[in-house]
């Protein structure tokens, strides 16, 4: 299963979840709730997960109320992208790769 | 009333028993005892002109005697014998004609070659009974198609059988055929007469005799008693007239001036076959029921979906409807479990309620995909143990071996089965552990409990189901529905068939062809707006405007009305003439609509002037023959009309005339071949057929002028 990286960034004293996939960066609020933008990085994950399986992985495993909530966040999130995956693949929504890489 | 087309009065040949020979007195006196109407004499090559003047005053009006003769035709050195039968009318012509061709040779020595035979009685419009078959000396089929091929009606030919069962096998492979005495003894006659063929409609003349021929099989089946007569007697009218009248498995023709009542006797006639469970209706021609005959405006038009294994899509379209928004896990509830966590040392210490909650749904799955397996093999074992056909083409040892096998299966998936259901429950009691000890240290410490998820698979299976049902509902609105192409008639040789065509369409979003209307009551703007949002809503399952576009779709006036997608149909019914649309003229619709009740399959056709605004060529062309047609298979046809082509022309077994004068309303019952109209309520009372015909129906006199041959012109 691939793995992808994921930080805790902090921007305009805002803390994100980013998680990096490729040229695409997937941003998760983790200090304060904004529902819409939630979903907007699910939709994301649910894209990406149509191109096959995948676990996110926290690049520092720190202490502080963040790193703990985003460490909690990414091991829950983990197990709901496996049990989406499988739904996935089960409704046949898996994304056929393009002929194009082929041709590159 | 019998008929006997073959006696003999002399004995002409050597071979030629004694008692065929009988004087005019005796053979008066023989026939007249009998219930035999018409005798035609065919001695071996003679004709005695003497003799039979001397019969034809013995018998007076009471018996019809036809002259006529039986010749030994002479083909390829082979004999075989053929009766020539004429009119009473031409007994002199006849009679010169045999003495021309005979010349004073003995009936003996006497031959005439085929050709020579038609040269020689041609003129007097004769019918020709060969022996056939059986009937010795016969005539070959060689010489029956160089007959045929010599006269110009072919109807004139009869085959002689030796009796009514081969008479009957003749008929049934298509040769008509009939049978005489042959009489060899006249005081043996009275018994014979017994087995002659039994003419149901009374004939006149030799003239009616032929017009009946023309009927072909008909002919023949009324000759042997096939043609069933039955009396119907009805209430036609509000003043309680009863009228009785004998009615046949052919063409009835009810004719009259209008006002006569020939229309309430025909609803009448349809009541009493509907009494007795008969599928009966009256059929009047309508010059504009043709596109409401075929629903063009699809009424009634339903569409089974299924048939083209075309989803409905109910819960779908339920689904999308009543669809919302899942919401995510909020961030808050984490950060304020983090926070205060710390705050109580005692809830820290119950680690349980920690735990990540496991998902139930795939062993759950799992556990259902064992069970459905094993059921399944467990059903195959029941079904071979019982199957016959299964017994029969195995056997027992094998059969039980393969039980075997399959039992020692259904076993392991079993404990696979079993094994699986304890993966699942001991997920499920350790979720609800989780969540039990997570509320009661929550409760008890005041420490709010972690979240067990993100809400991430909620959402994204909610999603995921919404995007499944919209493609479902598009999928199936793609599906293409052939053609419906059903024919409603020839609109004849030069234009072609008339097809009604009915094709259909799912109104996906994209079509806009004005012909096209929807199945259901339903307006074309909701439907397009619908499926429309659809696509959207498809497009934009995994957007931010995913629950906009359901709202949208809620918004659509008459939503409530599109519950499947056979709301969603569109159909375009039309007629079509050679692949192009085509709208037919009145005369044309009074054509088809004829033509189409003549193409349902009924044992009674009841038929209220169907000659309406139709042109005599497709009268005489289409509807004619299709008539007689129905005739021929004995259907009961009873047909209204002014028409004279069709009250003539199809040669009704039964003509009923309605008229009124200062005495009230008639009713006169007759046909052709008796050429009389005989009162019901007066049987003295008799009207001519053939005169009343032409003076009542329109074109009656031309349609007999075409026809004179067959009628006569008397």
């Amino acid at each position: 299963m691939e793995t992808i990286k994921a930080r805790i960034v902090n921007h305009e004293e805002k803390h994100f979840i980013e998680i990096q996939d490729g040229e695409n960066t997937i941003k998760i609020p983790i200090s304060e709730d904004d529902p819409n933008v939630v979903k907007a990085a699910f939709n994301k994950l649910i894209e990406r997960l149509r191109k096959g399986p995948f676990e996110i992985e926290l690049d520092k495993d720190g202490s502080d109320l963040f790193s703990q909530i985003a460490k909690e966040y990414i091991t829950q999130l983990n197990v709901e992208l496996t049990e989406v995956y499988e739904e996935i693949k089960q409704e046949g929504f898996i994304e056929e790769e393009s002929d194009d890489s082929d041709e590159n | 009333m019998k008929i006997d087309i073959h006696v003999h009065t002399r004995k002409t040949k050597k071979g030629d028993a004694h008692s065929r020979e009988i004087t005019p007195e005796r053979f008066a006196e023989v026939v007249l005892s009998t219930d035999v109407k018409i005798v035609a004499i065919t001695n071996h090559n003679l004709f005695d002109l003497e003799q039979y003047n001397a019969i034809l005053e013995q018998v007076g009006n009471a018996v019809q005697v036809w002259p006529g003769i039986e010749l030994d035709i002479e083909e390829n050195g082979k004999r075989g014998h053929l009766l020539v039968i004429v009119s009473p009318n031409k007994k002199q012509d006849f009679f010169d004609a045999v003495s021309s061709v005979t010349n004073n040779v003995s009936s003996d020595d006497f031959s005439i070659s085929i050709k020579k035979t038609v040269a020689t009685f041609n003129d007097q419009d004769p019918v020709y009974i060969a022996h056939y078959l059986q009937k010795k000396p016969d005539i070959s089929e060689d010489v029956l198609s160089t007959l045929a091929g010599l006269i110009t009606n072919k109807k004139r030919i009869i085959k002689e059988a030796t009796n009514s069962i081969s008479a009957g096998i003749f008929i049934a492979h298509g040769h008509p055929s009939i049978y005489g005495s042959d009489v060899q003894d006249w005081d043996a006659y009275a018994n014979q007469v017994k087995l002659l063929p039994e003419l149901r409609l009374p004939v006149e003349s030799f003239e009616q005799f032929c017009l009946l021929l023309e009927k072909d099989a008909t002919t023949i089946n009324t000759l042997l008693g096939k043609k069933t007569p039955e009396n119907l007697c009805m209430k036609p009218f509000e003043d309680d007239t009863t009228i009785n009248i004998k009615v046949y498995n052919d063409i009835n023709v009810f004719f009259g001036a209008k006002g006569t009542g020939k229309s309430k006797i025909l609803e009448a006639i349809a009541r009493h076959y509907s009494s007795k469970g008969v599928q009966a209706s009256k059929f009047e021609s309508s010059p504009d029921s043709l596109s409401s005959k075929y629903d063009l405006k699809g009424k009634r038009l339903t569409k089974n979906l299924n048939t083209y294994e075309i989803n409905y899509c109910t819960d779908e379209i339920q689904r999308l409807k009543a669809a919302e928004e899942c919401d995510v896990t909020r961030i808050q509830n984490y950060k304020n479990f983090y926070e205060r966590e710390s705050q109580s040392k005692n809830a820290k210490k119950i680690r349980i309620r920690d735990l990540t909650q496991l998902n139930e749904s795939k062993p759950n799955q799992k556990f259902e995909e064992y069970s459905k397996a094993q059921k399944k093999i467990v059903e195959m074992i029941d079904y071979i143990s019982r199957s016959q056909p299964v017994s029969e083409v195995t056997d027992s040892e094998t059969l039980n071996g393969i039980i075997k096998q399959l039992q020692a299966l259904a076993d392991k998936l079993m404990i696979a089965m079993w094994k699986s259901f304890a993966d699942w429950k001991s997920i499920t009691l350790l979720n609800s552990a989780v969540k039990l000890f997570r509320d009661e240290v929550a409760r008890k410490t005041g420490t709010l409990s972690k979240p067990t998820n993100t809400g991430f698979n909620k959402y994204a299976v909610n999603r995921l189901k919404i995007r499944k049902d919209a493609a479902e509902i598009l999928r199936n609105l793609s599906v293409s529905i052939e053609d419906e192409i059903e024919a409603v008639g020839m609109l004849g040789p030069e234009k072609g068939e008339l097809k009604c065509v009915t094709s259909y369409l799912f109104q996906d979003g994209s079509s806009s062809n004005s012909k096209y209307s929807p199945l259901k009551s339903i307006n074309k703007k909701p439907q397009k707006e619908l499926s429309n949002c659809i696509k959207k809503i498809e497009q934009d399952a995994l957007g931010s405007e995913l629950f906009s576009h359901i709202r949208e779709l809620n918004a659509i006036d008459d939503v409530d009305k599109i519950e499947t997608v056979l709301e969603l149909l569109l159909f375009w019914r039309r007629f079509e003439l050679n692949g192009d649309e085509y709208e037919p003229s009145k005369g044309e619709d009074s054509m088809l609509n004829l033509h189409a009740e003549l193409a349902e399959e009924k044992d009674v056709y009841i038929l209220d002037e169907p000659d309406k605004s139709l042109g005599n060529e497709y009268i005489n062309d289409v509807i004619i023959p299709l008539i007689n047609d129905k005739a021929r298979q004995g259907k009961s046809i009873f047909i209204a009309t002014h028409d004279g082509n069709l009250a003539v022309r199809t040669l009704p077994y039964n003509s009923v005339y309605r008229c009124h004068d200062r005495s009230g309303y008639s009713t006169y019952i007759g046909n052709p071949f008796s050429n009389n109209l005989v009162n019901i309520s007066n049987p003295s009372n008799i009207l001519d057929w053939k005169q009343i015909s032409m003076k009542t129906l329109e074109g009656g006199e031309a349609a007999f002028g075409e026809r004179g041959k067959i009628y006569g012109n008397y």
